[in-house]
C-alpha cells in the first residue's frame, strides 16, 4: 500500500465501514481514532428501535435490501441482517433489523418456552426478568415464556461484581466455556432455548461454540453500555482492520485542513503525545455525534468554545434543526430546555445529501462526514454502515 | 418471591383516646417535614392521628431544602433568641437521630481590592462569629477559625488567589428527605395511619362552621372517602392557600409567600468546605459538599407556578454558577448531574425583596374565619422543624385536653437509637465499604433491618443501582416500610437513579421490583421508571454542560435499546413497546 491516503477519522460502524468501501475501492487507507465511541458501547440490535416514527422504520428497513451493507457485515463477521425478535436485559421484547449473532432471536422461539439463565451476577434479576419478558405483549400474543433456571456457573464472589465486559471476557477462555455449557446442562431446564445475560465473549467464536456443545437454541439480552456487544464490534472490526490492509493511527485530530489540493490533518499521537501532520487525497469525518465527544458542547462565557462545535478545527459547519449552528444570541451556550434533549441527537455536521461536508465555502471537495456525525440523521448502525460505505467509495473516486 | 409483600398497613388505627365519635382525633395535612413532624409529636402523646399527602413525604420544600440544620447566624444580631433556640434545636436533632446529621464546616472567604477593608472586613466577621461561637457548643459545634490568605489556599486550592483571608464556622447538614421519612414512620409505629399520593378533596365543615374532618382521594386508583376528626392541621407548605381553600376559606387565610429555591448538584464533593460567596445581586450563595456530591445553592425568587412541578430553569443555574466562578473559577469545567427546586412557604409580606422575608413560623388557629378546628402552620425552616410542630401540638393538646407533655426532642427517631459499625454490615451482609456505609447513613440502626433482609435472602444484597449505591434490599425496604410506591419515592428515599449515569443503570430494574411488590404489572413497573427519567430529564436539562451533554446523549440511546422511547415526555412514543 503506498501513496497518499483516504484518511477516515473515527473507528465506529460508520468509520470502519468509510474505510472498508474505500479499501475495497483499491484506496490506501488510515484511520484515525483516539477513544471509545457510541459503536463500542452499543446494545448489539443493528438499529436503535423502537422508533416511534413510521417513515423512519420504512427507511430502516428498506437498507435491509442494500447489498453494499450485506457484503460489510459479511466481512466484519459476527451479525446477522434480517428482522429480528430481542430480550433487553430490561425485559422488554423489541424488534430489531439485525443483530450481533451472541443475541437470541426469539423470532423462532414463538410459542416456545425459554428458560431464563438465573446467574447470581449483581447486575443481573432472572427472576424478574423472566416476568417481565412473559409480559410482554409479543409473548402474550404468541403464548412464549420465560421461567427463570438457576444456573451455578460462578467461580468466586467476586465475579458477582465483575464488570459485564470482564465477565463476558471470561468466557473466551475454552475451559470455562466448557464449565459454562456444564453448568447450563445440569440446570436441567426442559426448556426449548436458552437465555443468557451479555456473556458469551469477547470473540464471535464463543456464542457459536457454545451453541454446537448445548444443540439448543440459546442466546444472550442486548448488551448494557459498555458491555459484550461493543466490545466484540471492537474485536470484529480490529481483525477486519488487519485482514484488509487498513492501517490505523492513535492519535487525536486537532485540526484539518486543505493544503494546495491536498487535506492535511494535524495530530496529537495518544501514545507519545506529539504532534504531527498526515496528508490526506480525502478525509471521512466519522467522529460521532454528542454521545461520543464528536461534537461537544460549551458554556462558560468568555471561552473561545460556546454552544455546540467540532472539537477540532475544520472548515465544517454544525446545523441544528435545519439550520447552521451559530455563535448565536447566548453566551452561556443553547437553551436545552428549549431545544429539549434530544437536540443533543440532532445536533451534527451539515453536509448534502452525498455526504459531502459544507464549510463556510459551500460544499466542501474532499471532505466528507458519516455516520452519528451527520445532522439529523437517525441514529441507528444500518445508517452509518450505509453513510459510511457511500462517503468512502466517494471519497476514493474523489480524487 | 411469589407473593407480593403488601406495604405497611395505613387503615385507620384502633381509636386510642375517649372519643370515639371521630374516626380520629387529628387530620394532618401534608407531608413535609412540619406534617410529619406534628402526626408524630401527636402519636407520640396518644392521640389518633392521619396524614394525608398529595404527592410523596417530602414531596415539597421539605425534600428540596440546602439540606441543612443550621444555628440560625443570620438572626445573631437582630434577635439572638431565635440563634440560641435554633442551635439548641440542631442539638436536639442530633440527639433523636445522629445517624442523619454530617458535620459542614464553612468558609467565608473575603476579597477586596483594597487590603484595610479587607482588613475590616475580616475582623468583623471574626468578632461576629466569637459571638456565634457561646452558641456552638448547644449543637457540638467548632469554634471559628480566622484564617490567613495562605491558610485559606491550604484548605481549598481551588479558590481564587484574589482572597485576603477568611474565617470558618462549622454548621450541620441533613437528608430532609430522610428525616420527613423517619417522623412518618414513628408516627405509624405510634398509631398513626400515613396516607401518600392521597389528595385531600374537601375539609368538611358543620352548620357552625366547626371542622368535622376530610375527604380524601387515592390518586392512582380514585379510591376514597371521608374521614372525621376532632382537629384539622393544614401543613402543606406553599400549598397552604389551596388547602384552606378546600374548606371554604378564603385563600388568602392562610397566605404565604412562595419563594422558589433551586439547587444544582455536581457528581462528586469538589470541596472538603463549604464556601459562601455573592451572587451578582450582592445575594448569598454557597457551593456545599453534602452526602457524596457538591451542592450549588439557592436562588429566592416569588413564584406563580404549578407547585406540583416545580423545576429549575436554566436562567436560575447559571445565575448560580456565575457567582461561584468567582470564588471558584474551575466551576465550570465541573460536572452537574442535576438540580432540584422547591418553594419556601414563607409568611406573606407585600413588599420587600424575597431576601429580606422573615423565615420566621406561625401556628394561624382558623376560628377567626370562622372555622374552628383548622389550623394552618405557615413560614418556618427545615432546622426549626421540630420546635414549630411542637408549638402546633401544644396548642392541639390544649385543646383536646391532654395533659401529655412533648418528647420529640429526646425520643429517638427511628433508626437513630443506637450507632450501627459499617463494618458490621459488610463482614455480615457481604456487601461493599461504601454500600454499608450509605445505607448506615440513611437507617441508622435500622440498617440492621435492611441487613436482616439479606441474610434471610442473599440475592437482594445485589447492588441495583451502582452510582449511590442502592442494594434491592434497600428498595424492598423503602417499599414495605416506608410507604414508597413508585420509581420516583423509592428514589427519594434512597437517591436511587440521581447520580452521575441519571438512573440508566437501575431504574428499570427497580420499577420490576416496585410492580412485584405492589402486585402490579411489569409493564407498570416499566411505566414507572419511565416516568422517573422523563421528569429527571426534565430537571437535569437545565444544567447539561460539556460533560454531562455526553452522558444524556448516551443516556438517550441506551434508554431507546433497553426500553424504548426517549427519556423526554415530548417524544415519549406509545406505551406498548413490544
Amino acid at each position: 500500500m503506498s501513496g497518499v491516503p483516504v484518511v477516515v477519522v473515527g473507528a465506529g460502524f460508520a468509520g470502519a465501514a468509510a474505510a472498508w468501501a474505500a479499501r475495497r475501492e483499491g484506496a490506501p487507507v488510515v484511520v484515525i481514532s483516539d477513544r471509545a465511541g457510541a459503536s463500542g458501547m452499543f446494545s448489539g440490535a443493528l438499529d436503535l428501535e423502537p422508533w416511534d416514527r413510521a417513515r423512519e422504520q420504512a427507511e430502516e428497513e428498506a437498507l435491509l435490501e442494500d447489498v453494499e451493507i450485506a457484503a460489510f457485515f459479511q466481512d466484519l463477521g459476527g451479525y446477522e441482517l434480517g428482522e429480528r425478535r430481542l430480550a433487553t436485559r430490561e425485559g422488554v421484547v423489541r424488534r430489531a433489523l439485525g443483530s450481533d449473532r451472541a443475541l437470541l432471536d426469539l423470532t423462532p422461539l414463538a410459542g416456545k418456552r425459554i428458560a431464563v439463565a438465573d446467574i447470581e451476577r449483581d447486575d443481573w434479576d432472572a427472576a424478574l426478568v423472566a416476568r417481565s419478558l412473559s409480559a410482554a405483549s409479543w409473548s402474550e400474543k404468541t403464548s412464549t415464556t420465560f421461567v427463570p433456571v438457576p444456573v451455578k456457573a460462578l467461580r468466586s464472589g467476586h465475579e458477582r461484581r465483575t464488570s459485564p465486559y470482564d465477565f463476558a471476557a471470561l468466557h473466551d477462555d475454552p475451559e470455562r466455556l466448557a464449565g459454562l455449557a456444564s453448568a447450563l446442562r445440569a440446570a436441567d431446564a426442559e426448556a426449548d432455548g436458552f437465555l443468557l445475560g451479555p456473556w458469551l465473549g469477547i470473540l464471535a467464536s464463543t456464542a457459536a461454540s457454545l451453541r454446537q456443545t448445548l444443540r439448543v437454541p440459546l442466546g444472550e439480552v442486548t448488551s448494557p453500555t459498555g458491555g459484550a456487544a461493543g466490545a466484540r464490534f471492537d474485536h470484529a472490526r480490529d481483525v477486519m482492520f488487519l485482514s484488509r490492509g487498513i492501517a490505523t493511527k492513535r492519535a487525536r485530530v486537532t485540526r484539518v485542513s486543505e493544503r494546495s489540493g491536498r487535506w492535511v490533518l494535524e495530530l496529537d499521537e495518544t501514545e507519545d503525545r506529539t504532534s504531527k501532520e498526515l496528508e490526506a487525497v480525502a478525509v471521512v469525518l466519522a467522529t460521532g455525534g454528542v454521545a461520543a465527544g464528536g461534537v461537544t458542547l460549551g458554556w462558560q462565557p468568555g471561552e473561545g468554545s460556546r454552544g455546540f462545535t467540532l472539537p477540532f478545527e475544520a472548515p465544517a459547519l454544525l446545523s441544528l434543526d435545519d439550520e447552521l449552528v451559530t455563535s448565536g444570541g447566548s453566551l452561556f451556550g443553547p437553551t436545552l430546555e428549549r431545544l429539549g434533549l434530544g437536540a443533543l441527537e440532532r445536533v451534527g455536521i451539515a453536509t448534502s445529501d452525498n455526504g459531502l461536508v459544507y464549510g463556510p465555502e459551500g460544499e466542501t471537495r474532499g471532505l466528507f462526514a458519516a455516520g452519528d456525525a451527520v445532522a439529523k440523521r437517525p441514529r441507528t448502525v444500518l445508517r452509518a454502515v450505509h453513510d459510511g460505505i457511500r462517503a468512502g467509495a466517494l471519497a476514493t473516486k474523489s480524487h | 418471591m411469589e407473593d407480593p409483600e403488601t406495604p405497611a398497613p395505613s387503615d385507620p388505627p384502633a381509636p386510642r383516646s375517649q372519643d370515639r365519635e371521630v374516626d380520629v382525633d387529628v387530620v394532618v395535612i401534608g407531608g413535609g417535614v412540619n406534617g410529619t413532624g406534628v402526626a408524630r409529636d401527636c402519636a407520640l402523646r396518644g392521640l389518633r392521628v392521619a396524614l394525608f399527602e398529595r404527592n410523596d413525604l417530602a414531596f415539597g420544600a421539605s425534600g428540596n431544602s440546602s439540606g441543612m440544620i443550621h444555628g440560625g447566624p443570620r438572626y445573631l444580631t437582630s434577635d439572638p433568641d431565635v440563634t440560641y433556640s435554633s442551635c439548641l434545636d440542631s442539638g436536639h436533632i442530633q440527639r433523636i437521630a445522629p445517624h442523619l446529621l454530617f458535620r459542614i464546616p464553612f468558609l467565608m472567604p473575603v476579597f477586596g481590592q483594597n487590603e484595610l477593608l479587607a482588613e475590616a472586613t475580616l475582623a468583623a466577621y471574626d468578632t461576629f462569629f466569637e459571638v456565634y461561637d457561646r452558641y456552638q457548643p448547644l449543637k457540638r459545634g467548632k469554634s471559628h477559625l480566622r484564617l490567613s490568605a495562605d491558610e485559606l489556599f491550604s484548605l481549598e486550592p481551588g479558590l481564587t488567589p484574589h482572597a485576603r483571608g477568611g474565617v470558618t464556622f462549622d454548621e450541620w447538614g441533613i437528608d430532609g428527605v430522610r428525616l420527613c421519612v423517619a417522623n412518618a414512620v414513628d408516627a405509624m409505629e405510634h398509631g398513626a395511619s400515613v396516607h401518600v399520593h392521597t389528595t385531600v378533596t374537601e375539609i368538611l365543615r358543620g352548620e357552625s362552621g366547626r371542622v368535622q374532618g376530610v375527604r380524601y382521594r387515592k390518586r392512582r386508583t380514585g379510591e376514597g372517602g371521608a374521614i372525621t376528626a376532632r382537629v384539622v392541621v393544614n401543613a402543606t407548605g406553599a400549598w397552604a392557600p389551596i388547602t384552606a381553600s378546600l374548606g371554604g376559606l378564603e385563600s388568602k387565610a392562610a397566605r404565604v409567600r412562595p419563594g422558589k429555591g433551586i439547587h444544582v448538584f455536581l457528581d462528586r464533593r469538589l470541596t472538603n468546605y463549604a464556601i459562601i460567596t455573592r451572587a451578582i445581586d450582592g445575594r448569598q450563595v454557597f457551593l456545599l459538599p453534602w452526602q457524596n456530591v457538591s451542592v450549588l445553592g439557592t436562588t429566592d425568587d416569588d413564584y406563580y407556578g404549578d407547585l406540583d412541578r416545580v423545576i429549575a430553569t436554566g436562567d436560575e443555574v447559571r445565575y448560580l454558577f456565575q457567582a461561584v466562578a468567582r470564588v471558584f473559577p474551575s466551576i465550570w469545567q465541573a460536572r452537574a448531574i442535576g438540580t432540584w427546586a422547591g418553594v419556601r412557604p414563607t409568611l406573606y409580606a407585600w413588599g420587600p425583596n424575597e431576601d429580606e422575608l422573615s423565615r420566621e413560623h406561625e401556628v394561624v388557629d382558623h376560628r377567626m374565619h370562622g372555622a374552628d378546628g383548622l389550623y394552618s402552620m405557615l413560614g418556618g425552616k427545615l432546622a426549626s422543624y421540630r420546635q414549630f410542630s411542637q408549638e402546633m401540638t401544644d396548642v392541639i393538646a390544649r385543646r383536646l385536653r391532654v395533659g401529655i407533655s412533648c418528647k420529640t426532642h429526646v425520643s429517638p427517631l427511628p433508626g437513630g437509637d443506637d450507632n450501627v459499625d459499617p463494618m458490621r454490615l459488610v463482614v455480615e451482609g457481604g456487601m461493599e465499604a461504601v454500600t454499608a456505609t450509605r445505607l448506615e447513613y440513611r437507617h441508622g440502626s435500622r440498617s440492621l433491618r435492611v441487613l436482616d433482609r439479606m441474610l434471610k435472602s442473599p440475592r437482594e444484597a445485589a447492588v441495583v443501582c451502582p452510582c449511590e449505591p442502592v442494594t434491592e434490599a434497600e428498595i424492598r425496604y423503602s417499599v414495605a416500610h416506608e410507604l414508597a410506591e413508585s420509581v420516583e419515592d423509592v428514589s427519594r428515599r434512597t437517591r436511587l437513579g440521581l447520580g452521575a449515569c441519571g438512573g440508566v443503570r437501575c431504574v428499570a430494574r427497580c420499577g420490576r421490583i416496585v410492580a412485584e411488590m405492589t402486585g402490579r404489572s411489569p409493564r407498570d413497573g416499566l411505566r414507572s421508571a419511565r416516568a422517573f427519567l422523563s421528569i429527571q430529564a426534565l430537571r437535569r436539562r437545565a444544567a447539561v454542560g460539556p460533560d454531562q451533554a455526553r452522558q444524556e446523549a448516551l443516556a438517550i440511546a441506551a434508554l431507546r435499546a433497553e426500553i424504548g422511547g426517549t427519556s423526554e415526555r415530548e417524544r415519549d412514543p406509545a406505551e406498548e413497546v413490544s
